[in-house]
């Protein structure tokens, strides 16, 4: 029997890498890359959990695109509430962070009150705002009334402004959340060299912002809109806790569909492609803002000829 | 070298790789433990459905016959009797629940009752889980229209044999259990479960007597003997503003008008409803259908008098916000809620254009999974919750409504401490009163997709931004194309 020969020190040192990465491939293997092979295989069957899986090809993705109601309109909803939230999310969450970057007193303070809405329990959080949103009962209908003698909506149970009042509630999440933060980094990391070269030129704060901050913080922007837009498509408890997808559909949002279909009706098949689909469309809006950030992503130190 | 040493990182990723997909497709590949029993879904619970705490079965020759076969010989293993449950409240409802099965367990010596508490919010999805993977005990309760999604399921156990050689209880306890509960768990001419609890549905109307009396409105008369132009009066009445401020704050009217429950109570005074008796066609787009559609809609945007039904009537109701509120037999919850703040009772719902007051059968079912070792102890235990010790002992604990049977509904001791039931009995339930209605649901055990289609579609109605007929024709289609679909 030939002798093994002892490990190299590169050798060794590799088997230790694999060890300690160890744990993380288990569970990306074994929660994460098992778990989409698995959605995948019965994606291309028909399985109501009792009798086994009877393979249907691709009859759920022709179902989905074709024959389900409440796709395209799922789709869409989920949309247009990416559409508002994303945008005003990271907008305020630049703002919120730029005032927190003025060195102003109890910054601290300022910081953590902000950061709070973001620590509170989502499902906690949103059955307060149910009751905020109350229609006869609520503080917001109270005041708009009180301020303005304004009849305030029905909020949460009507169709034109059920979303909106979703979109709210995120936000209020969203402002002073781990974005903020992120930005806030970002802000501190923006060399004050090139505040005082364009003071000294004569630009006002508006023209410091926009051609200093904005192009410095670009990156960031960039990082936190698509980690916005991938967590806005794939919205689900708000809609779950605060209307079940009501009223009449309004706040039928797409990962709402795909949980009904799987763990209302238990239709998995069905459910597997249809989250398939939300994960192309992820990819999709994915490469998209990878192709486009190169015409407004800036890079300090990168080159462009 | 060592074959460690020729082991490249990409030879170790692929092996990887290799190995999750395989152990993949190994799991997926495996069927899961398929019960043969027919399947039950289980629906979430409405309010005013909670499994009533079953009086124990007196005990026969055939029952005795029946627990001696299953009732282990002395010095043997006592029977686990596994059953699936919601927890109890604590208090009252909690202490019958102990009571129930203490008085079970005497009766039938050599059986065991042991509780598997599943959270009420949850216990749907794990029961449908459980039963579809042959993880379930022996006993659990779903609504009842829910039940043709574990039979279609092929997940539960008729209850024709138990029937066939319990005489006892065939000729004596079973005909005292409406008969429409039984025909709502009947498909396929066969019993798939027994029912627990029963009420004639979710169309008693409570009302604030003392509200009506200070608005100068006529009190809804407790013999039945009204009709919906009646309602329509005292709701205009009693709905105004209260305190100057230029809104609406006291309501008429509020019925959660949901489609597995109280949207056909409503439909059946016009002689419509949602699904037909063999669960095969909608009837959302007949005639009759659409004019109770009319009717409703008009309470809310024509006379005004309606809250939303979303509005927590718990709420509402002891608060004094509303004057009528139609729900189930939940006098003893309303009753807590109210306290002595005011004067209320409960009247039996108007008669419709038909001629007829609605009537709906609202009941759990429990049944018995395919895969139970302890069929013959299960069916002891269906006995005991359905039977008339149960029914009435149940609701005055405030545990949910009466056994929907006869002699429970004809009880003295039921209304001498549930009095305001006793309309309720006299018009809706006992004789000469036609049987209770059965609850109409899909044969193919979609009854949650239907239901919740139609929810979404009639929003649209009550939201005022779709006309009722259009709205009926469009769910018309939509839930028939779903009645269409192959079993769940």
């Amino acid at each position: 029997m030939p002798k093994l020969r002892p490990l190299s020190q590169a050798r060794r040192e590799e088997l230790w890498a694999y060890l300690f990465l160890a744990p993380w491939l288990i569970g990306l293997f074994g929660l994460i890359a098992g778990p989409m092979i698995a959605s995948a295989v019965l994606s291309l069957t028909r399985y109501n959990l009792a009798q086994p899986p009877v393979f249907v090809g691709l009859e759920n993705y022709v179902r989905a695109l074709t024959a389900d109601d409440l796709f395209w309109p799922s789709l869409g909803r989920t949309f247009l509430y990416t559409a508002i939230v994303v945008p005003l999310g990271v907008a305020g969450a630049l703002l919120v962070a730029m005032a927190l970057n003025q060195g102003l007193r109890f910054t601290t303070l300022y910081r953590t009150l902000y950061f709070l809405p973001h620590l509170t329990p989502a499902v906690a959080s949103i059955f307060i705002w149910a009751w905020l949103f109350n229609p006869r009962f609520g503080l917001i209908n109270e005041a708009l009334w009180r301020a303005a003698r304004i009849q305030g909506p029905t909020w949460l149970s009507s169709k034109e402004w059920a979303l909106p009042a979703l979109a709210i509630i995120a936000l209020w999440g969203i402002v002073g959340g781990n974005m903020m933060l992120i930005f806030l980094a970002g802000l501190q990391a923006v060399p004050q060299d090139l505040y005082e070269a364009a003071a000294i030129d004569g630009a006002g704060a508006l023209t410091r912002f926009r051609h200093v901050t904005l192009p410095m913080l670009s990156p960031t922007i960039f990082f936190n809109a698509i980690l916005a837009i991938i967590g806005a498509l794939q919205s689900f408890t708000v809609a779950y806790v605060a209307t079940g997808g009501g009223p009449a559909y309004a706040t039928w949002f797409f990962a709402l569909h795909i949980y009904t279909n799987a763990f209302q009706y238990f239709q998995l098949g069905y459910a597997s492609a249809l989250a398939w689909i939300l994960f192309f469309v992820l990819i999709v809006f994915t490469f998209i803002q990878f192709r486009a950030s190169a015409r407004w992503v800036y890079y300090a130190g990168e080159e462009r000829g | 070298m060592s074959d460690l040493q020729k082991l490249t990182r990409r030879q170790m990723w692929q092996l990887l790789g290799a190995g999750a997909v395989g152990a993949t497709l190994a799991a997926c590949g495996a069927t899961s433990p398929t019960p043969t029993a027919a399947p039950t879904s289980v629906p979430t619970r409405a309010a005013g459905i909670t499994p009533a705490a079953a009086t124990p079965a007196v005990s026969t020759p055939a029952s005795t016959a029946v627990v001696a076969a299953n009732t282990p010989a002395t010095g043997t293993r006592t029977i686990e009797l596994k059953r699936h449950t919601s927890p109890s409240p604590a208090g009252p409802a909690e202490e019958f629940q102990k009571r129930q099965i203490a008085k079970f367990e005497q009766e039938h010596p050599g059986v065991k009752v042991v509780d598997d508490i599943i959270p009420a919010a949850e216990i749907y999805q794990k029961l449908v889980v459980l039963a579809s993977t042959g993880q379930i005990g022996d006993v659990f309760s779903v609504l009842a229209p829910q039940v043709s999604e574990f039979q279609v399921k092929k997940l539960i156990r008729d209850m024709d044999g138990f029937l066939r050689t319990d005489t006892q209880w065939r000729e004596k306890e079973h005909p005292q259990v409406w008969p429409g509960l039984l025909q709502t768990l009947t498909r396929d001419g066969k019993l798939w479960g027994m029912p627990y609890p029963g009420h004639p549905g979710a169309v008693q109307h409570f009302f604030n007597k003392t509200m009506l009396e200070q608005a100068g409105a006529k009190l809804p008369p407790t013999d039945g003997k009204w009709t919906l132009d009646d309602l329509v009066t005292i709701l205009k009445t009693v709905t105004k503003d209260t305190n100057g401020d230029g809104r609406t704050d006291q309501y008429g009217y509020w019925n959660g008008l949901q489609a597995y429950e109280q949207l056909p109570g409503v439909l059946r005074a016009f002689g419509g409803d949602i699904y037909d008796a063999d669960g095969r066609k909608c009837l959302l787009g007949t005639p009759e259908s659409k004019a109770g559609l009319v009717w409703l809609a008009d309470l809310f945007h024509t006379h005004k008098v309606a809250i939303d039904p979303k509005t927590d009537v718990y709420d509402v109701f002891p608060n004094q916000k509303l004057g009528i509120a139609v729900l189930t037999s939940v006098v003893q919850r309303v009753g807590n809620a109210v306290g002595t703040k005011f004067e209320w009772a409960v009247a039996p719902p108007p008669l419709g254009p038909s001629g007829k007051y609605a009537s709906q059968v609202s009941s759990g079912g429990t049944m018995i999974p395919l895969v139970s070792k302890n069929p013959e102890a299960a069916w002891e235990y269906l006995k005991h919750q359905t039977s008339k010790w149960y029914g009435v002992e149940a609701p005055l604990a405030g545990v949910g409504s009466p056994g929907g049977r006869f002699d429970v509904w004809n009880d003295p001791k039921l209304f001498e401490a549930l009095p305001k039931l006793k309309p309720i009995a006299d018009v809706m339930v006992n004789p000469p009163a036609p049987p209770v209605g059965a609850w109409h649901h899909p044969a193919n055990g979609r009854f949650l997709e239907a239901t919740t289609t139609i929810d979404n579609i009639m929003q649209d109605v009550w939201l005022g931004s779709k006309k009722p007929e259009q709205a009926a024709d469009e769910a018309a289609r939509t839930i028939q194309a779903i009645m269409d679909k192959p079993p769940a």
